[in-house]
């Protein structure tokens, strides 16, 4: 039966069905011609799949980010970071990346991230002489930042999927989230010097004590969530509920850029968004059912146990295998499948399950900017206006520098663990 | 030969793990081999609820589940759920396995279920962070986390006890980041899920017994001749025997563990005082369901 | 024909809408409940339940515009290697198999909903039945959004493939996924 779903799934993903749709089909295989199983337990498993409380913090903080980006956060972030890294050579490119830390941190989504950030910043650096497949791929690199830096919907994913603390993952992922930007933010320092990009980056840019006063509500939104949860007050869904009032307080009042008549819009959004991402996890609770029941996984686990007789060859091995899966398969479907499968494994190498989370978030957030299915690759081509084949030798620089930071995630635990075990 | 797929939502080493090993080993005993147990432990094949749910629709053939979701199904059970309803031990295993809990059981199989046999989790007991409970005073104005179950909250609401419904893998670290000061589960949860790292104080107020079941498929059992069906009782009765030997034995040998590891632990408790204090929250139920049953849980021999 | 499309892009919105207003009953509840731990100290029994509900409405109900509107998540290369007569047939399977599924979703959806109308949606003490229903209602608006969408694409009212970059559909599409 796994075979056939796994040919079915492959067949479907390439001929361009949707992902959940291609997800529920291959079960629906599965079932109905090598199982004796009913066909009820499709819609069944499907809500089973997303009635869970902790899920509710994805559309939440999908809620939240859309509020920030259009109650004026997004322009208010640009001018902090560009008064930060504005001044260098290059420094357009700093500011993206720069950007993109700070919005992912009142963002979830790392899409999200590509369209608030990269609207700004992608018709900027073109107009600074970037080459446009060169700006959309710095767009497209940074806004995975947007799934490390908590809040973020794949380590929630994690957590459910695995019974991990939400709240130490989200502590967990700040430290490589820091390291990626840290990295993203060297190279494009170094590239932009040898290429001589970026050289009119100086241009128009305010002092960073006027931006940081512009911007200050929205750089405290994280101080709230974040000091939320690690202080006791709220679990992690909830911050994400505190961090939508706190947007519309932000964007309405504070800034006063958030009105009702863009109030729609951004419900309307936030609705589509939240549901494609749902639609995934339901299809994929179904699949993982499917997947459970028929043994694989202890299949699977005691093969793995016999082949890696330790830890770094095991972790090289789910490294190879992630990042090969990240590039075909949505981030949520693969957490919900996979999780659950390698992480007791890894809990018995004496991995720590949530240092392994954010092994396997950043694995597949790599995935999230390769072709052919990766979705800040879609986002930034969208902003950008151009298509994917082109932003690809670009892209590739950028893939190497984010994989040389999983391995270091990898295999320097303390990147992850430090903070978690300084606070708790 | 046939494959019994059975699942339950905690950990391959657990007092219900235990009681697939039992139930496995004596449906193999009794039908010679034809029938083969594959145990789905850690919620693998999804939570409680939908388990249940599972067996109704044939996705599963056999569920052990603790009573909490049954009462959706079966409203005649939230009855067990009610705190002080059982002195200890033996009065719980008295009654649930004589002919009260045979009629109840009968009721789970008018609702598209068929229920094997009782088995349980064991009492469940409080710990928290801020002091030592001895009475219901004690107690009152602490946050503890209980589980989503209406009986449970209002009997501690009666204790002016907040109790607060978490998900249980953020429970760790609520307690340790003081978002509650408290919680309450079985010795085994406390002992396994290392709560007395993070907790000081362990009542043994077993303010509620936590019974759990073994339901099956209709779906399967459709399929079954009468003498097959009696196996699968059979088994789950052994089954059912294996896990309250562990749970007995964690009972006190987890007590003592939990001394070693440096947790305070109230033993003498009066629990009349306790069950004078939540007795008004049994209009909970009592409203809905009539105190029929509840007199004759309490007139029983046992 | 025309009157078909404009039916059923009125259901697509129609359904939409009705997914807004079930996604803010969801913050509400949501944050709700916060406030009850926090601000009342008394927290509420229903409100976590109507929160996971309202949202699994919410999901099930912007499915259509999903479909409608092509904000659903693929794989898209095909797209740029299958010349653009070979489009058609893409789209056609493509369209089939979204059709295939949003069936099951209705057949069995129906059938899930009257097989758990008894039991108890524990909490608000409705059958969870009114949850199930969720599945098959949005199947149901799913469909007339699929068959509206290939219409559109057949007749060459839409173009063809998954091209959408006009400013209207890239801001819907904004926030995609993780
Ligand atoms: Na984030
Ligand atoms: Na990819």
């Amino acid at each position: 039966m796994n075979l056939a779903i796994a040919i079915s799934l492959v067949v479907l993903f390439a001929l361009g069905v949707p992902v959940a749709i291609s997800i529920v089909l291959a079960s629906v295989i599965g079932i109905e011609f090598f199982s004796r199983l009913p066909l009820l337990m499709v819609p069944q498993r499907m809500l089973v799949g997303i009635d869970s409380f902790p899920l509710m913090a994805i559309p939440f903080f999908i809620l939240a980010g859309n509020l920030m980006a259009t109650g004026g956060v997004s322009e208010r972030l640009v001018d902090v970071a560009k008064s930060v890294v504005g001044g260098l050579q290059g420094g357009l490119a700093m500011t993206c990346v720069l950007t993109c830390m700070m919005f992912a941190a009142v963002s979830g989504s790392s899409v999200a991230t590509t369209f608030a950030i990269g609207s700004i910043l992608i018709p900027a650096m073109v107009r600074h002489d970037y080459p446009k497949p060169l700006a959309a791929s710095i767009q497209a690199s940074s806004s995975e930042l947007g799934v490390l830096i908590p809040p973020s919907i794949p380590l929630i994913l994690y957590g459910v999927s695995t019974d991990t603390s939400i709240g130490r993952l989200f502590i967990a992922g700040i430290g490589p989230g820091l390291l990626v930007g840290g990295a993203l933010l060297t190279f494009l320092y170094i590239f932009c010097r040898i290429r001589g990009y970026g050289l009119r980056d100086r241009e128009d840019r305010s002092s960073f004590p006027r931006a940081f006063r512009r911007a200050w509500a929205a750089l405290l939104m994280p101080v709230v969530v974040i000091g939320g949860i690690y202080g006791g007050v709220f679990t992690p869904t909830e911050a994400s509920a505190v961090a939508v009032v706190y947007a519309l307080i932000v964007g309405g009042l504070v800034y006063r850029e958030l009105g009702w008549q863009n109030l729609w819009p951004v419900l309307r959004k936030s609705a589509i968004s939240t549901a494609t991402v749902m639609l995934i996890i339901a299809a994929a609770a179904l699949f993982s059912f499917l997947i459970s029941r028929s043994g694989l996984p202890s299949q699977i686990a005691g093969w793995v146990t016999e082949v890696f007789d330790n830890p770094v060859s095991f972790l090289l091995a789910v490294n190879v295998m992630l990042l090969i899966i990240g590039m075909f398969v949505e981030t949520s479907a693969a957490i919900l499948v996979l999780a659950p499968i390698f992480t007791p494994i890894a809990v018995q190498y004496g991995i720590d399950p949530v240092h392994f989370g954010l092994i396997v978030v950043v694995n597949l957030a790599l995935g999230m900017f390769t072709p052919p299915l990766g979705v800040n690759l879609f986002a930034a081509c969208a902003v950008a206006n151009l298509s994917i084949d082109r932003l690809i030798p670009w892209l590739m620089r950028f893939v190497l520098v984010v994989l040389a930071c999983l391995m270091a995630i990898t295999y320097m635990p303390w990147i992850s663990m430090g903070l978690v075990d300084l606070l708790y | 030969q046939q494959t019994i797929t059975v699942g339950h939502s905690i950990s391959d080493d657990s007092h219900y793990s235990v009681g697939v090993d039992a139930f496995a080993e004596k449906l193999d005993e009794l039908s010679d081999g034809a029938f083969t147990v594959d145990e789905k432990p850690a919620g693998a094949l999804g939570g409680e609820r939908d388990m249940i749910e599972g067996l109704q629709i044939g996705t599963l053939d056999a569920v052990i589940t603790s009573t909490g979701p049954l009462g959706n199904f079966v409203p005649e059970t939230y009855v067990l759920d009610l705190p002080f309803l059982f002195e200890d031990y033996a009065h719980a295993r008295c009654v649930l396995d004589g002919e009260i809990g045979q009629d109840l059981l009968d009721k789970v199989g008018e609702n598209d279920l068929v229920g094997l046999a009782w088995t349980e989790n064991g009492f469940r007991h409080m710990t928290n962070n801020v002091r030592e409970i001895h009475t219901p005073e004690d107690a009152a104005g602490l946050k503890v986390r209980t589980m989503e179950n209406e009986m449970h909250m209002a009997a501690f609401e009666e204790m002016d006890v907040q109790p607060t419904p978490m998900a249980f893998p953020e429970l760790f670290t609520a307690l340790q980041q003081g978002t509650v000061d408290g919680q309450e589960n079985p010795i085994s949860v406390i002992l396994t899920s290392n709560m007395w790292e993070v907790q000081d104080h362990l009542s043994l107020t077993g303010h509620v017994y936590s019974p759990a079941i073994m339901l099956a498929s209709p779906v399967l059992w459709d399929g079954l001749s009468e003498e097959e069906r009696g196996w699968f009782v059979e088994a789950a009765q052994a089954g059912a025997e294996a896990t309250r030997d562990m749970v007995s034995r964690l009972e006190t040998e987890g007590v003592e563990e939990l001394k070693e590891k440096g947790m305070t632990v109230v033993e003498d408790i009066d629990t009349s005082v306790f069950q004078e204090a939540v007795e008004p929250s049994y209009s909970t139920y009592t409203d809905e369901h009539g105190s029929e049953m509840l007199e004759r849980i309490r007139n029983s021999d046992c | 024909m025309q009157r078909f499309l404009r039916a059923a892009d009125f259901t697509t919105r129609l359904a939409l809408v009705v997914s807004v207003m079930m996604l803010i009953i969801a913050v509400a509840t949501g944050f709700y409940q916060v406030l009850t731990r926090f601000v009342f100290n008394a927290p509420s029994t229903w409100s976590e339940v109507l929160t996971r509900s309202a949202m699994i409405w919410s999901v099930f109900l912007a499915m259509a515009a999903c479909f409608r509107w092509g904000y659903m998540m693929a794989v898209e290369v095909i797209y740029q290697l299958v010349p653009k007569r070979g489009l058609v047939l893409v789209e056609a399977f493509v369209g089939l198999a979204c059709l295939l599924v949003l069936w099951i979703l209705l057949y069995y959806g129906i059938a899930m909903t009257l097989r758990v109308s008894s039991q108890t949606l524990s909490g608000l003490y409705i059958s969870i039945a009114w949850i199930y229903a969720a599945i098959p209602v949005g199947a149901a608006f799913s469909i007339l959004a699929v068959l509206a969408r290939l219409l559109a694409q057949f007749t060459g009212r839409e173009e063809l493939g998954r091209v959408r970059e006009t400013a209207a559909e890239t801001e819907g599409r904004e926030g995609g996924s993780a």
